[in-house]
């Protein structure tokens, strides 16, 4: 994969657009949270949801990866761990922070050793609200950051009972 | 967040300085969120410690509908667990069947309350809202499937010989070592303890529906496989007995504007028992607030066990109910 | 023999309906009870303030001084306190949920219902015909035209030192 990404840096080669929209790796970072978006993510892996379908894949390497997803509380610990992971990733990385503490700091804003946010230690491209986040959120945010446009079903759509 | 003791006093510390800010109605929305998949255990111990230092009793109608959303969420907690022990035997197929299963109970809680997990419907003095009685109905129908599927589930993983090589006589614990320590939850009960904090009638609507704790003999990682599993069975009937047995009545009694007093809160989670205590001298604004998780209870067992290899520790401390077992990744 | 017991399961799934719920394609679907976000109706609320003493998080403030109320969509826990705390029934719950968004958002609603206007206040009697009205004092937006405060990205000096690590221009 690191050969692909090469290539998709340099050389720019136009029928290699589809690449780029249908097939990214994601690296999923968690602070010392509640597990309530950890979940919830992992529940997208699963058959309920699946991701993979529309071309996203988990991956344990951040140089790998085209999309960083930050969920959970940060604090000093964990901030030293992201700031880690963050110098690994490639310059064209996107950051996508799911929830409302990864975002804000939600709750817990305020309290001795919580930062808030993840806006306070590394560039953010997309926020997402909720508590807990919703797997329909998510799947929003990964389509929208990197540039998919499948047909979006309406509001009003179905309804349930 | 991993229940071991020493984020569990980083997050007391947490909680304590929110208590200087926050008054006792906002603090039962932070209790939640300890742990966000088991987080409507959490809030019914804390309005429970919260009503017994204020001496209110609760209506009959509200303690049904809190017994129905506990069920229902210590079932998608148990089933993460085993999804989560399947996964570390690398056997996938039985954790995908695990997860789908979930996802079932998750849509049926957030027809009846709204949200998947968290779901803020308790509050001090009782329930926010009714459940619909149609969608009661036809969860009911649905619940049938889950059902089905987890005798199936029972049956892989009573009998499967890939399952009884790595998990039989993995982490065994006489009957007599459980009795005398602090080990609650599947520790104890598939050592053939059986101690069950539902029993005592504190909280819930426990006492009119008769059930007998679920244990098992063996006392190793099996024996508590098997308890999770038929812990998901059973707490499908409960919820059937509890809607047939439902009161009509108010939902909600008025609570003081201060508490004065103090009281200590048990109830019995997927890992064990959750201890909350609260003190209060008059003001809206508590003064002391303690809690500890069943992780931490269980933790001082593992120095008692023999034979604990690196290939068997991951198996023993998930079974055991030590670890939380979303932060491996 | 007990090797292939979940093998009978794995053959009924082949031939069965998937279980995925197909998102994008095939619509989305919310329950009667979802909770999404916050709705104020303008002309109800008279700024009593309740509601900004009753969140958990922080995330509605209410201003007297310049008449609006302010929520942040990303702090907001959508647990429904300031719901059940409006006397007015000013406030709602709306199915949907908000999208995500490169920016903080924080919405901004105008109050337009005020108890007392302001000559009657100062102790000036005016003739019925030459008070103004409130619709021409304060302009009321609509709903659908909610003011969007975005706040600043807070990112640009992280760009310029993340550039400089990998020695490319900004």
């Amino acid at each position: 994969m690191r050969s692909v990404a090469k290539i998709k840096d340099r050389f720019k080669i136009p029928g290699l657009k589809s690449l780029k929209v249908n097939s990214n790796w994601v690296f999923h970072f968690d602070g010392s949270g509640c597990d309530g978006c950890n979940a919830e993510y992992i529940a997208c892996l699963s058959p309920g949801w699946d991701i993979e379908r529309l071309g996203f894949r988990n991956t344990g390497n951040p140089s790998y990866a085209d999309v960083l997803l930050v969920t959970g509380l940060l604090d000093e610990e964990a901030k030293r761990g992201l700031i880690e992971v963050y110098e690994q990733t490639r310059p064209d990385c996107k950051v996508v922070a799911a929830g409302v503490c990864a975002c804000t700091g939600g709750l817990f804003d305020g309290s001795k050793g919580i930062l808030s946010g993840a806006d306070s230690v590394i560039p953010v491209d997309l926020y997402v609200a909720g508590c807990a986040v919703r797997p329909e959120s998510i799947i929003d945010a990964l389509m929208e950051i990197t540039g998919n446009d499948t047909n979006k079903g309406t509001p009003e759509g179905e309804e349930t009972a | 967040m991993n229940k071991s003791m020493f984020e569990t006093t980083e997050y007391t510390s947490r909680f304590l300085q929110l208590s200087e800010v926050k008054d006792y109605r906002q603090l039962v929305y932070a209790a939640e969120r300890m742990y966000g998949t088991g987080g409507f255990g959490n809030s019914v111990a804390m309005c429970t410690a919260l009503e017994g230092a204020a001496e209110v009793v609760i209506p009959e109608k509200a303690q049904y509908i809190r017994t129905i959303l506990m069920e229902l969420s210590m079932m998608q907690e148990n089933l993460l667990r085993l999804a989560a022990i399947a996964e570390t035997l690398n056997f996938d197929s039985l954790s995908m069947m695990c997860w789908t299963e979930r996802e079932k109970i998750l849509e049926i809680l957030d027809d009846l309350t709204g949200n998947r997990m968290i779901l803020s419907m308790c509050v001090p003095g009782g329930v926010r809202k009714s459940l619909d009685p149609e969608i009661l109905e036809e969860s009911l129908d649905e619940l049938n499937v889950v059902m089905q599927k987890a005798e199936t589930i029972k049956g892989i993983i009573a009998e499967d010989s890939m399952v009884k090589r790595r998990l039989r006589g993995v982490g065994v614990l006489a009957k007599e070592a459980a009795q005398g320590s602090s080990v609650t939850g599947p520790g104890a009960k598939g050592s053939g303890v059986d101690i069950d904090r539902r029993m005592l009638g504190e909280y819930g609507a426990y006492r009119n529906l008769d059930f007998v704790p679920v244990t098992e003999t063996g006392g190793d990682c099996l024996a508590r496989c098997m308890v999770k599993i038929r812990e998901v069975i059973q707490s499908g009937e409960l919820i059937r007995k509890a809607v047939e047995n439902m009161p009509e009545g108010s939902i909600r009694s008025e609570m003081p504007a201060g508490i004065n007093g103090e009281w200590i809160a048990k109830i019995e989670q997927p890992d064990g028992v959750d201890t909350f205590y609260i003190s209060g001298s008059g003001s809206a604004f508590l003064d002391e607030i303690g809690v500890r998780t069943a992780g931490e209870s269980n933790q001082k067992i593992m120095d008692r066990l023999e034979n604990v290899t690196l290939e068997n520790e991951a198996l023993i401390r998930l079974t055991l109910g030590i670890d939380s077992c979303l932060k491996e990744r | 023999m007990g090797v292939m017991k979940i093998g009978k399961s794995l053959m009924n799934s082949l031939f069965a309906e998937p279980e995925t719920s197909k998102y994008p394609e095939g619509g989305l679907k919310l329950s009667k009870a979802s909770r999404g976000s916050i709705v104020i109706d303008e002309e109800a609320c008279t700024l009593c303030r309740l509601c900004g003493r009753r969140c958990p998080s922080g995330a509605i403030k209410p201003d007297r001084s310049q008449s609006r109320i302010m929520i942040d969509r990303m702090k907001c826990l959508v647990c429904g306190e300031c719901v059940e705390e409006c006397p007015e029934h000013a406030l709602s719950m709306a199915r949907e949920y908000v999208s995500p968004d490169p920016s903080v958002l924080v919405d901004v609603y105008r109050a337009s219902a005020r108890v007392g206007s302001d000559s009657v206040l100062q102790g000036i009697e005016m003739p019925p015909e030459e008070i103004v009205s409130s619709e021409e004092k304060i302009p009321a937006v609509s709903t659908k035209e909610v003011q969007r405060i975005k706040r600043k990205k807070k990112n640009k000096k992280k760009k310029k030192k993340r550039n400089k690590k990998r020695n490319k221009p900004n």
